[in-house]
């Protein structure tokens, strides 16, 4: 996780680097800002994991951990099979082509996209 | 066939991708060959302007969206999850999700075909006000705007899950300065797709937003911007460059290794270097745009220049595992070396044009076209056949023929640069790209003609690869478990590997536990 964080900070100030100096360089508001939020954002990314990081234990930060140490530890399930997501391609595909056709394209598209969203939370509530 | 469209493993996800972009590279291929076609003698009609237009944009397209960025997230799914020593990918949902998104996306664009009026024709970057307005009306332009959108969602999918794997599902001991280069790479790729792709999201709704229910977000004469277009669009499209680029220097730093016999070289130079050009990358989107003379010319060029270092050191760290190395000419070594010698070109190209004055001069020109072919042709592409040669065996419990391999690559090698290294002498006197005709005048005519044998060479080279994947299939030869005496994890395994990727792991002590594995005695040495 440390060099998780470390990651996420150092490039977060590069990007506000490269902001500053984008901005003294031209003046141009709209790429200042493309550099800002993307500066702001993996500043973000790097303050959740600093407070992740307190309750993590990950495996893979321990040089020493031997496997034998994770047995019996609870993983969870890794699905196997899964239509909704199939379903749910479409159904984007079904509700984008409304906007050059139909107007009921896009509703019924969007319906059947809350359907499979629905599925595949309740699906993700059974595992 | 049930079991293909339901899996949410990663390994059937990633053979999926992998599949479909073959599927597209070879329709891509085919429309190559139509413009080399009609560009072989000056003055010829075999396709209208029009059709010629759709052709290019299609080709570009379908290379950039739907074969070469796809390929690396492909062999990112098969492999991340193995080489990191994890079950399978983060969100196994999502993936499936992902990857049923981008095939639908390439359906999509390729469906323009059909539509009144024929599929797209403004370009791979679609610039506005020719794509937002009705002077490109059609539905074939609508489809591609909606598969763009889709292909960027499914790309973002690819990011989140990258992420999330890579961070919070290594096994005991992998820790992060023990992961192989090329997840390293697909990391900096993963995080790039999350700061980049959203931005074309956004201008492709933006687009559809201009099309359909009248908004006006780059026409100037309702106060919109057609520059804000360039800047959202590149915004995207050049760290897109290294998203196509990135995986592939991953894919180059394992081979080259394997087949010097000798770790890699200089693996935290390796790293470092990635991430370096990652950040360089985001903070370049203007250099497309110098000719506008609406961007600060001087930042984008420093910026662009500074992309060099990076990238010299990666050479360095190659060339630096090659030398003293007991070299081994297989497949996947000779396309990994025929990378090298391409990328150098395209890169140090790339170094002119990043220069303001000589970008003027070249704009637009097929110096340029060049220049992208020898970075993402010459390079992705000849790295893609080298991890296809490389990770087939994994993949499939079976390699690929030697004989058949090399005449791969020496077609493809010869071939590739019969047709791009004419285009630069092309470019410099002054040919436009894009055109569908032009005058027979000066070197333009013999420059053509032998660009179009190179293409077709170049297609000789593809037809050996799909007879090698078809008879070596149909051979079935075992090639055990690790063929090549590789590595990182994933040879660690069985080929093909089983479900959930590991019967038993083998302990972790380094970036080589498949040859820890093998050589005890040398590893506790270590």
């Amino acid at each position: 996780m440390k060099t998780l964080v470390a990651l996420f900070l150092s490039s977060s100030a590069f990007g506000a680097a490269i902001c500053g100096v984008y901005w003294f360089s031209s003046h141009d508001r709209g790429g200042s800002l493309l550099l800002g939020f993307m500066s702001i954002g993996l500043a973000w990314a790097a303050g959740y994991a600093i407070v992740a990081e307190r309750d993590s234990h990950l495996a893979g930060d321990d040089p020493q951990m031997q496997h034998k140490e994770r047995a019996g530890e609870d993983l969870g399930i890794v699905t196997k099979q899964s239509a909704w997501p199939i379903c749910l391609a479409f159904s984007v595909l079904w509700m984008l082509v409304g906007v050059i056709w139909s107007d009921f394209l896009i509703f019924t598209g969007l319906a059947a996209i809350l359907l499979c969203v629905w599925r595949l939370g309740a699906e993700s509530a059974r595992v | 066939m049930t079991s293909w469209l339901t899996s949410t493993n990663h390994k059937q996800i990633g053979i999926l991708y992998i599949s479909t972009t073959f599927l597209f590279f070879l329709v891509a291929g085919i429309l190559s060959i139509c413009m080399r076609l009609q560009l072989a003698h000056p003055q010829q009609h075999v396709f209208t302007p029009n059709a010629f237009d759709q052709l290019f944009t299609l080709h570009g397209t379908a290379m950039i969206f739907l074969v070469i960025a796809p390929f690396g997230f492909g062999l990112a799914n098969f492999l991340v999850p193995l080489q990191i020593g994890a079950p399978d990918m983060a969100f196994p949902r999502l993936n499936a999700f992902g990857v049923w998104l981008f095939i639908l996306s390439g359906l999509t664009i390729f469906a323009g075909v059909f539509a009144e009026g024929g599929a797209a024709s403004t370009g791979w970057t679609a610039y506005a006000p020719l794509s937002s307005t009705l002077a490109t009306a059609g539905a074939g332009q609508d489809l591609w705007l909606i598969g763009i959108l889709m292909n960027s969602v499914a790309t973002i999918t690819v990011g989140i899950n990258l992420v999330a794997t890579i961070f919070l599902l290594r096994a005991p001991g992998m820790t992060m300065w023990r992961m192989p280069i090329f997840t390293w790479e697909m990391l900096a790729t993963a995080l790039m797709i999350l700061m980049a792709f959203p931005s074309l999201a956004c201008v492709t709704c933006e687009l559809i937003l201009e099309r359909h229910y009248g908004a006006l977000f780059f026409d100037p004469a309702h106060g919109g911007d057609p520059i804000l277009y360039q800047h959202l669009f590149w915004f995207f499209g050049h760290p897109e460059v290294y998203v196509m680029i990135l995986p592939f220097f991953g894919v180059v730093s394992e081979v080259i290794a394997v087949f010097s016999r000798k770790p890699v070289f200089g693996y935290v130079g390796l790293v470092l270097s990635a991430f370096a050009i990652a950040g360089l990358s985001m903070g370049v989107w203007a250099h497309h745009m110098f000719t506008t003379g609406a961007v600060a010319n001087g930042f984008f060029s420093g910026m662009s220049f500074l992309i060099a270092v990076p990238t010299g050191v990666k050479f360095w760290n190659w060339i630096g595992t090659m030398w003293k190395g007991k070299i081994e000419l297989a497949t996947p070594m000779l396309f990994c070396i025929g990378f090298l010698l391409n990328f150098l070109i395209g890169g140090v190209t790339g170094v002119m044009v990043a220069s303001p004055p000589i970008d003027y001069h070249t704009e637009d020109s097929y110096f340029i076209v060049a220049h992208f072919h020898y970075t993402l042709g010459g390079g992705s592409l000849f790295a893609i056949f080298a991890a296809v040669y490389f990770w087939f065996p994994k993949m499939f419990g079976t390699r690929l023929n030697e004989t058949l391999g090399k005449i791969n690559f020496w077609l493809m090698f010869a071939g590739f640069n019969l047709t791009f290294l004419p285009m630069f002498f092309m470019g410099i006197e002054g040919m436009s790209r894009r055109v569908f005709t032009y005058e027979p005048v000066g070197d333009l005519p013999w420059l053509n003609g032998l660009a179009s044998i190179g293409a077709a060479i170049m297609a000789f080279g593809a037809l050996a690869f799909v007879l090698n994947v078809v008879l070596s299939s149909l051979a079935k030869e075992p090639a055990g478990d690790d063929p090549w005496g590789a590595y990182t994890l994933e040879w660690a395994t069985s080929s093909p590997p089983p479900e959930f990727n590991f019967e038993a792991l083998p302990p972790i002590r380094s970036e080589r536990p498949a040859w820890d594995m093998r050589h005890p005695e040398a590893a506790n040495s270590q």
